[in-house]
């Protein structure tokens, strides 16, 4: 290292550098959502602002995890594109044509669901757009999301390495 | 448990008062949009069958009753209703009620905000779904860029560029705001660099020239 700077300081700056792309790809996406297709948002913004924060704190954390475990670049690649997908279907962001929600069916796959970080980033936009909730209805959902922060960071901050 | 509810049925209040009065009364069926049809037409030919049969049983002993009242307060009448008389009247009022049945069955979907709620919205559902598929799908990307940098050396000469003077314990926002930054102008650099340029290889020669008059 150059400078008496802690490495968990530089992968936090990292991760804040990258929210701030996070946050621009969902205002995109639930802007078009909204302007176009008519989708509500809900009566709390704000919450969703807090939301998206959150979930993009998560998967940057989780991104720079995945930089920190893998060997290569494009073991890197493979890594995050297989967990981003298996996971999205695990926490049901894939499930589209079902009224009730994967974490909400019941079961062995509501218990699974619910271990995954996309389950509880659903969860929250669904009170917030769809059930009329508020910021306070949300907060066990960000609660749960900054738990995986943490530990996604905390194994980054443990294997990360700034040389080849 | 937790109970899937696609249809629900309204009976208005005093429903069995009114029918007693021979007032009509409507029983509605709200569905959502997406329910199987052939279910809701089953659904539909067994609440109009009973409320056919309740409306039936009603007027007929309406009319039975009526005759009695009759017969009551004037027993001179008494010969005119006989077995004969009593199965036309029954007669009569089945008919009428075939006609024009007391119970009315209607089926539509939520109007109001409020019966709205409860349905599910494919867009509602559909885009936050992809949304949280796509912010997770960016992990890949902050990886790769993480990789490309260690290989590159630029994330360990990271802390003695531009940031030296910035605490990042004090202003971690402002060190966030000054890499969105950087990127930006890299890539409106890029961006113009292809623009200018007629060919990759001059696209290349351009980009490498600037960055070493530049940096």
């Amino acid at each position: 290292m150059a400078a008496p700077i802690p490495r968990w300081t530089i992968i936090l700056a990292k991760i804040l550098a990258y929210i701030g792309l996070v946050l621009a790809q969902v205002a995109i996406i639930f802007g078009v959502a909204s302007l176009f297709f008519e989708m509500p948002l809900g009566d709390w913004p704000v919450g969703l602002i807090v939301v998206s924060i959150v979930l993009g704190l998560t998967s940057t954390s989780m991104g720079v995890m995945i930089a920190a475990i893998a060997k290569s670049d494009k073991q890197a690649d493979s890594i995050g594109m297989i967990l981003g997908f298996a996971l999205a279907a695990l926490g049901g962001c894939l499930v589209m044509g079902s009224p009730v929600p994967l974490y909400n069916q019941g079961g062995t796959i509501q218990l699974i669901s619910r271990l995954i970080p996309h389950a509880h980033a659903l969860m929250a936009f669904s009170k917030l757009i769809n059930q009329g909730m508020g910021l306070v209805d949300v907060l066990p959902q960000i609660g749960i999301l900054l738990l995986y922060s943490v530990v996604f960071m905390g194994i980054a901050v443990w294997r990360f390495r700034f040389e080849q | 448990m937790r109970l899937k509810i696609r249809r629900y049925l309204i009976i208005p209040d005093n429903f069995s008062e009114k029918l007693s009065n021979a007032e009509h009364v409507t029983l509605t069926l709200v569905e959502h949009p997406n329910v199987d049809s052939s279910t809701t037409q089953t659904l539909m030919d067994i609440l109009s069958g009973m409320g056919d049969d309740q409306s039936l049983e009603l007027q007929i002993l309406d009319g039975i009753h009526l005759m009695g009242v009759m017969q009551a307060t004037n027993p001179e009448v008494q010969s005119g209703f006989d077995i004969t008389r009593v199965e036309q009247q029954a007669k009569d009022q089945f008919e009428v009620s075939r006609e024009n049945p007391l119970v009315a069955v209607i089926e539509r979907q939520p109007a109001s905000e409020a019966e709205a709620k409860p349905a599910f919205d494919l867009s509602s559902s559909f885009v936050p779904g992809l949304c949280v598929l796509f912010v997770f799908l960016s992990s890949s990307a902050v990886a790769r860029g993480l990789f490309k940098e260690r290989k590159s050396g630029t994330l360990r000469r990271f802390p003695i560029i531009g940031f030296g003077t910035m605490s990042i314990r004090e202003h971690p926002l402002a060190w966030a705001l000054t890499s969105n930054l950087i990127v930006l102008c890299s890539t409106c650099m890029g961006v113009l660099i292809a623009a200018i340029s007629h060919t990759e290889v001059q696209a290349g020669g351009l980009s490498n020239a600037l960055l070493w008059v530049a940096g």
